[in-house]
């Protein structure tokens, strides 16, 4: 990443005045002054000027956002970004735990029409129904040892009066920083990359390196590829990455290609993870019942830890 | 370009804006079921941009890895809603400073000072939708029944 981001220290690869003129910028500064004023802490505070600060900082979000070609992609970004991060605001903001579950839920069904968004349509299937059955899972949990009585204390509290200013500041700092210099590495912010474009080797060197069964590029692709490496002048963002044919991603014949990508060139480390899944059932059933254990030692009848498990 | 870059660019801002708020609340909040959700939170957004980076190089490199992702998470979420409940069964709250006692040595415990008194508007709790007619409640049943 340091070819992307050229030499030096970070803060000197960015332009502080395209940044300043950047909606982003005022979107962040936006979003840390209604995390600040919405985030449950050590003062209670109206609650409709934080919302109003976050609305803003949506909308100046929104404007920042990179174009796309046409009107409905781009609606259909806006639309999915805004209740992905919104949610995912309100799920950080909320008091009691299970709006937080609620919420968080909301903002993974956005994540997923995100990845629907960058023909990831397996991605997005995949995330909303692993993270729903996880977050339903999650829910039950909340409602079960939540108390019914009323909200906790703890819900309410943070780390201290000095807590929230840091982290959320901290945090604005770092997203900052991240978007201030890829922005302009890309060229979005301020209009013309003040790096090189990475180098485009990706696509010339990953089909030598593919299984039989898998397409070969067209030679024209890789030739085409070849000079772009070498070159790279400052005006290589503006060439689209170099594509072949099994790198392709696009809606057609899409689950094949991943099966085949998967199944392939990541054979072992679909093993290890199915692997990894075992070994963490077994690890969760060996946690509960190493508890059950413990507390069953002090006397306590069988029946009644029946009750309480 | 400008396309192709440029969309990069939205959904690597969505998905910073994802790990910067699962950060904030992984550090802010003290419920340990939240802390869950917003490391949940932080891999969404690098998820989001290993997507994005993975169509900008035409590269099934990024949404591989989202799959593994994936996987971790599951795993993750198994182990932690086991520690969770084991947590809970032991200290009778989800609040992550009553295991403080673990922390370094030398370093003084963390106090609560003031703990805000609760709004009229948040003392709700979420209910159900009653449907249809209430059933008939036998009132021995009743009095063996703890609070659900």
């Amino acid at each position: 990443m340091t070819a992307l981001f050229g030499e030096g220290p970070v803060w000197a690869a960015i332009p502080w005045n395209d940044l300043v003129a950047s909606p982003l910028a005022w979107g962040v500064i936006a979003g840390a002054i209604s995390l600040l004023l919405l985030i449950p802490g050590s003062s209670q505070r109206a609650r409709t000027p934080g919302l109003i600060f976050a609305a803003a900082s949506l909308v100046l979000f929104g404007l920042g956002l990179g174009r796309s070609e046409s009107l409905g992609a781009q609606l259909s970004v806006w639309v999915l970004a805004a209740l992905t991060v919104g949610s995912a605001g309100a799920a950080i903001a909320m008091r009691s735990a299970v709006y937080s579950a609620i919420w968080f839920a909301v903002s993974l069904l956005g994540t997923g029409g995100l990845f629907c968004l960058q023909n990831a349509q397996f991605l997005g299937v995949a995330t909303v129904v692993v993270y729903a059955g996880a977050i339903v899972v999650t829910f039950l949990f909340v409602v079960m040892l939540a108390q019914p009585e009323g909200h906790d204390a703890y819900d309410r509290i943070s780390w201290g009066p000095l807590a929230k200013p840091v982290v959320v500041g901290s945090s604005a700092l770092l997203l900052g920083l991240v978007l201030g210099t890829v922005g302009p590495a890309l060229g979005v912010i301020g209009g013309k990359p003040v790096a090189p474009a990475p180098a485009k080797t990706v696509a010339a060197t990953t089909p030598a390196s593919a299984a039989g069964s898998v397409p070969v590029a067209p030679a024209g692709s890789a030739k085409d590829s070849a000079p772009s490496t070498d070159a790279a002048p400052a005006t290589a963002a503006a060439a689209p990455p170099a594509r072949s044919a099994i790198d392709t991603i696009d809606n057609r014949g899409h689950m094949a290609r991943l099966g085949s990508v998967l199944f392939s060139r990541h054979l072992i480390a679909v093993e290890l993870g199915g692997t990894l899944l075992l070994a963490a059932l077994v690890g969760a059933v060996a946690i509960v019942i190493q508890g059950r254990d413990e507390r069953a030692k002090p006397g306590v009848g069988t029946g009644e830890e029946r009750n309480h498990g | 370009m400008a396309e192709a870059a440029s969309e990069l660019f939205s959904y690597l801002t969505v998905g910073g804006i994802l790990f910067a708020l699962g950060l904030i609340g992984f550090l802010v909040r003290r419920n340990m079921i939240v802390m869950f959700l917003c490391a949940e939170m932080m891999l969404q957004g690098i998820s989001i941009s290993l997507v994005a980076w993975g169509k900008y190089h035409a590269n099934w490199g990024g949404q591989m890895l989202v799959i593994f992702i994936l996987t971790v998470a599951a795993c993750e979420a198994a182990i932690a809603l086991a520690l969770v409940l084991m947590l809970f069964h032991r200290s009778g709250k989800l609040d992550i400073a009553f295991w403080q006692e673990m922390r370094e040595e030398g370093q003084p415990a963390y106090v609560d000072r003031e703990i805000p008194e609760e709004r009229e508007e948040d003392k709700v709790w979420p209910t159900l939708t009653p449907a249809g007619r209430l059933p008939s409640r036998d009132p021995e049943i009743d009095l063996h029944r703890s609070r659900v």
